[in-house]
């Protein structure tokens, strides 16, 4: 009898060593008075075609570095001043990545933002949150799919990565996809987002229908890759 | 004679503004209107994505706000669609010209009527010999005005089919080809629209062949008549291989007009011929 208590305490003792390995809590964990240095460089190419001529193609980008300076931590928000030389303004951000406010900004400037799910988040799982955006006055249904892809507990990183769905409509002349993926490097022992890489993909068709004759006019194809680097910490 | 005068006077101001007000050849407007609309369409929907990608492709929370203005390659196939209504003005206008002037009446009608004598003709027949220099800037200001009028440069509208051509040679090779190609589509879609197969027509046999030519006979009778009566006169008709009276200026033109072939002066052949009574008052001269 007390051969197989001492069995199953090694058992749960056990599953309680593993279970912390194959799960992981994704919070934001600022130090207060800590300032985070990123760069953030965003790369845009576009395409567009058309009847006869060939392709036509341009490519521009931009990159910016940026400090969040962390003022402190009050009624379950961080305290963040983000910005630079230029503009800083302050957002007040909980640590699952939610903007509890940003007194500075409107609703047109504040990003739209994926949320880290609360509680502990099972590696190779995915979380699906269901939310909108509103643009050109109308609400559009968004997927987030993010996956908790693999921690690595030495170098005390998780890569998550996110693919995005829009409810996007076409019609019977234009036709569109927007897609969204990447991959986020989040720092656990600082718990911040170490680095992260996401691209953005735009494609639409427009034709021309009169009754049963179609005609191809032209094709739009808009590609942006996005890339956050964290280049500092200073506590 | 006045009567006969001011009857050909009004004949000529009302064949013109006939021609003006009666001037719907319109062949290109339905296409601009299509292809705008759909470039419309293609802005409008590329704006409002745009919106949405901006809006949405900074997913995390801590990323500031980059205004961002990038160049876009749908630009440079407006820029190419600006060339091609600037073209198809263009095309109007030759278009238009031909027409209006280009089957040969008005010269006829120039050539019959002499409107540019008019002003001093009641002096001449009194007897009166005015001066060759004041007969001369009289019909320059006379054609000079008439051109402006009815909407003619003598240097551009001589060849309407070199303006064409011309026209044609402002575009590039593909955005030529590009329109071609829209004009198909839009001919495929409304295969009922008149107006796309004219300008198809035009532009594929107005490169080919001379047009219009009685519109250069109109520059043509306005360019002859006035070195007539300058220094350069013998020299100019020294030119042609007709004999022509160096008094009568009508007689110049009409043996360029013979020496111009078949072709050209069927306009001219099919006008009644000009009534000797009338062209009595030229004797003057």
């Amino acid at each position: 009898m007390k051969g197989n208590r001492l069995v199953l305490l090694l058992f749960l003792s056990l599953i309680c060593i593993i279970y912390p390995a194959n799960a992981e809590r994704i919070r934001y964990n600022f130090t207060k008075g800590a300032q985070y240095s990123y760069t953030y460089t965003r790369q845009y190419l576009s395409g567009v075609t058309a009847p006869i001529i060939a392709p036509r193609k341009s490519s521009d980008s931009k990159t910016i570095d940026f400090i969040i300076k962390t003022v402190g931590f009050q009624e379950n928000a961080f305290i963040l001043d983000i910005g630079n030389a230029n503009a800083t303004f302050r957002r007040y951000i909980s640590p699952n990545g939610v903007i509890k406010g940003a007194p500075a900004e409107d609703r047109d400037t504040i990003p739209f933002f994926l949320v880290f799910p609360d509680g502990d988040w099972k590696i190779g799982t995915t979380i699906k949150q269901n939310t909108e955006i509103t643009a050109y006055g109308k609400k559009i249904p968004v997927v987030w799919n993010l996956t908790l892809n693999k921690v690595d507990s030495i170098k005390n990183l998780a890569v998550i990565t996110f693919v995005t769905q829009f409810g996007v409509n076409d019609d019977r002349f234009f036709s569109r996809q927007i897609n969204y993926s990447g991959k986020i490097i989040f720092n656990l022992s600082e718990g911040v987002i170490h680095q992260a890489d996401w691209t953005s993909v735009y494609k639409a068709k427009q034709l021309c229908k009169e009754n049963a004759i179609s005609r191809n006019l032209w094709s739009f194809e808009k590609q942006t890759n996005h890339s956050l680097k964290m280049t500092g910490v200073e506590k | 004679m006045k009567k006969g005068l001011i009857i050909l006077f009004f004949s000529l101001i009302c064949s013109i503004s006939y021609s003006q007000e009666t001037a719907n050849f319109d062949i290109t407007t339905p296409f601009k209107i299509w292809l705008l609309n759909n470039e419309a369409k293609a802005m409008s929907e590329l704006g409002r994505d745009e919106t949405l990608i901006n809006k949405s492709s900074t997913p995390i929370s801590l990323l500031p706000r980059m205004d961002f203005d990038y160049k876009k390659a749908e630009e440079e196939l407006w820029g190419i669609h600006r060339n091609i209504y600037s073209f198809l003005n263009e095309i109007q206008k030759i278009y238009d010209l031909a027409k209006r002037f280009g089957n040969g009446k008005l010269a006829v009608t120039l050539k019959q009527a002499r409107p540019e004598i008019w002003g001093y003709s009641a002096i001449s027949i009194q007897g009166f010999r005015l001066p060759k220099t004041i007969i001369n800037s009289t019909r320059t200001a006379f054609f000079n005005s008439l051109f402006i009028t009815i909407g003619l440069d003598m240097k551009r509208d001589k060849d309407l089919s070199a303006r064409l051509k011309s026209a044609i040679r402002s575009l590039k090779d593909e955005e030529y080809r590009l329109t071609k190609e829209y004009i198909s589509a839009f001919k495929a879609l409304y295969p009922s629209e008149r107006t796309i197969v004219q300008l198809e027509q035009f532009l594929d046999q107005g490169t080919k062949k001379q047009f219009a030519t009685g519109l250069s006979e109109i520059i043509n009778s306005a360019k002859l008549m006035v070195p007539e009566f300058t220094t350069t006169n013998k020299t100019v008709i020294s030119t042609s291989d007709n004999e022509v009276d160096e008094d009568d200026p009508l007689s110049e033109l009409e043996s360029l007009s013979d020496s111009k072939g078949e072709e050209e002066s069927k306009p001219v052949e099919q006008m009644e011929a000009p009534d000797p009574e009338s062209s009595n008052i030229y004797d003057i001269f």
